[in-house]
């Protein structure tokens, strides 16, 4: 029952008494027949007495309707409104009793309710921003690793990832094609149950260049390595391998980066079968002018005009010129290749550099220079290529003889550690300590603007330092003063010391196949 | 007489050696190609064989691999005689025949004379 019925009541209650005392009166005055005076006095009381009550009744009704029911209505009339969703809402309602107060209070309740509902409406406004930019970044990040693993899927080299435990993490569509293995057989795996590398001539397992990533070792180069397949099939590769690291510097594995060199190998083999007939088909015309030339000095086609010596001559040294350019090129060309042989034996210094010696010697006496080697019975027996080893001390003492015009040349050598140094000196015109770095690089000749002074390849030094590289030692200038000379030295490993039997191991491994 | 089988393809050589030879006591008779080589080998029997590697036909190796399996040439001593050097990759896979020569002769080092001596040094 709502409360403007529960008023009406309350009304009609008070009026009810009223009325059922006046019919009481009414009653007993017609039986107890009072005197008319007092019936009247009677009949006006109870009159006013109704009339009261009825006012008091409709004063009731007014005062509840005014000061309770319109307020409580108005109430229940907003909160309709809230309840609909309209926070806007206000309860106007300006008196200072109870209902007032009930009015502020319910006013405060809106006020606090609609900035509540407008401070959640926010936070819910700036988590679906958030969730909408999360939503964005997540399908940029998806574009993203799909690009990535687009690319890595793509790339022609095999890429295999592997943590700091060894077990491999990634493993793309190169690496299985180049292993034969799955990327699911791959992943979860220890490297090296999939990855396992020989050298390509010796079939030697290579040392383990992962482990030494992983572990920062540093080890050599490996050159001419292939890959063991699922199917155990060879595939020649070239890998990088590098150690992974995250922002803070800390080793997180090591990726593989192998690429299938099955083609440069054939291109490798047909270069070499074009170098090959290229320099025999150089050599042969030119072994035809030096062996006719030869065969002319020496009288067997006739007495020569003496006018004639100096043209012959010179094209005779040009001839030379020419055959030393096209071995110098063809040693380039395998040396970088790593396509050079070296027969190591264990061979007495000193019969080298006095055949050495000999050879030049001719061309000592023409330009007037002493050779002086004071060394001819030394026992000291070292492991080297012969023929490399004179290759070496001719491009050493030629050199020399180009840049000495008086005084001497002189080849000596000492013992040192497993060493044997052997040193050219000269008393030539010496070299500026700024162009002396550039004499081991390919063409490069310092002195060669100087007029009158015979050119060469440019390529002796870098090919004479190769060769004792690969034989266990290295060459290097050891001294030159401009005006003064210079001294080129040497190292070959003396025959049975430790050095020797590593650098022999090295070379075999090589030379088989 | 002793007689000198030159393996030779290059015409100007051929005539060089033919010149040199000429100076000398030695009989020289020159074969242009692999084949005419094996052929002239059985058929003229030299003392001694220069051969070339890079030929027409059949290759310097596989004419030695020949000569060295025929019973009437096997001990003809040969030197290759070539401007490609020992340590060729152009030679890779025949260094057990090539243990078989007495010498490798560069013809583009040594003068045609220095050539001659060092046959008359091995035929001594």
């Amino acid at each position: 029952m709502n409360l403007s019925k529960k008023t009406a009541v309350l009304s009609f209650a008070l009026l009810l008494p009223s009325f059922f005392l006046a019919i009481v009166v009414v009653i007993y005055l017609n039986e107890d027949s009072l005197s008319s005076n007092k019936l009247i006095l009677f009949a006006e009381l109870l009159t006013i007495a109704i009339v009261f009550a009825s006012l008091v009744s409709a004063c009731v009704w007014f005062v509840f309707k005014g000061a309770i029911i319109t307020p409580i209505k108005e109430f229940v009339k907003i909160a309709k409104i809230i309840n609909s969703g309209n926070l806007g809402a206000k309860v106007i309602y300006k008196s200072r009793d109870e209902l007032g107060e009930l009015a502020d209070s319910f006013t405060g309740i809106i006020t606090n309710l609609t900035r509540n509902v407008q401070g959640m409406a926010n936070t819910l406004r700036d988590e679906k921003e958030k969730e909408r930019e999360l939503a964005a970044n997540v399908s940029k990040l998806q574009e993203a690793q799909a690009k990535d693993e687009a690319l890595l899927g793509n790339l022609g080299e095999g890429v295999v990832a592997i943590d700091e435990t060894g077990k491999i993490f990634l493993f793309n569509k190169a690496a299985s094609v180049l292993t034969g293995y799955t990327e699911s057989e791959a992943i979860g795996k220890k490297y090296k149950e999939i990855l396992k590398f020989e050298f390509e001539k010796e079939k030697e397992l290579v040392p383990d260049f992962v482990y030494a990533v992983l572990n920062k070792i540093t080890i050599k180069e490996l050159l001419h390595i292939q890959i063991v397949t699922k199917w155990l099939t060879r595939v020649p590769v070239t890998h990088s391998t590098t150690m992974m690291t995250d922002a803070n510097q800390k080793n997180f594995g090591a990726i593989v980066v192998l690429r299938n060199m099955t083609k440069e190998r054939q291109l490798d083999k047909l270069k070499d079968e074009f170098v090959s007939i290229a320099s025999h088909e150089l050599r042969t015309p030119m072994t035809a002018i030096k062996g006719l030339i030869s065969m002319i000095f020496e009288g067997d086609y006739g007495k020569i005009d003496p006018q004639m010596k100096e043209p012959l001559s010179d094209i005779a040294s040009s001839t030379q010129r020419l055959i030393e350019l096209v071995n110098d090129m063809l040693d380039v060309s395998r040396l970088e290749g790593g396509r050079i042989k070296y027969a190591l034996a264990n061979i007495k210094i000193a019969d080298v550099v006095k055949e050495v010696l000999e050879l030049m010697h001719p061309i000592a006496v023409q330009k007037r220079v002493e050779l002086r080697f004071d060394q001819i019975h030394s026992p000291e027996q070292v492991q080297i290529d012969e023929n490399k080893v004179k290759q070496i001390l001719s491009n050493l003492i030629g050199n020399s003889m180009k840049f000495t015009d008086k005084g001497f040349i002189e080849v000596r050598f000492v013992v040192h550690d497993q060493q044997l140094i052997l040193s050219v000196r000269d008393t030539g015109i010496g070299i500026k300590p700024e162009d002396q770095k550039k004499l081991f690089s390919k063409f490069q000749q310092v002195t060669s603007s100087q007029l009158g002074r015979p050119v060469g390849t440019g390529l002796g030094l870098y090919i004479s330092r190769e060769f004792a590289k690969k034989m266990g030692g290295d060459l290097w200038i050891a001294n030159s003063l401009v005006g003064v000379g210079s001294v080129f030295s040497f190292s070959v490993p003396l025959s049975g010391t430790t050095l020797a039997k590593r650098v022999e191991a090295d070379v075999m491994k090589s030379a088989e196949g | 007489m002793a007689k000198i089988l030159l393996v030779e393809d290059d015409k100007i050589l051929q005539k060089m050696y033919q010149d040199k030879f000429g100076t000398t006591n030695y009989e020289l008779v020159v074969a242009s190609d692999g084949e005419e080589a094996i052929k002239m080998a059985l058929e003229e029997k030299p003392n001694f064989i220069l051969l070339d590697i890079m030929l027409p036909k059949v290759s310097g190796i596989q004419v030695l691999r020949t000569l060295k399996a025929e019973v009437e040439t096997r001990h003809i001593p040969v030197a290759v005689f070539s401007v490609i050097p020992q340590d060729d990759p152009i030679l890779e896979g025949s260094s057990e025949i090539l243990k078989q020569i007495v010498g490798y002769y560069r013809k583009d080092e040594s003068s045609p004379s220095e050539i001659v001596e060092k046959i008359k040094e091995y035929l001594k």
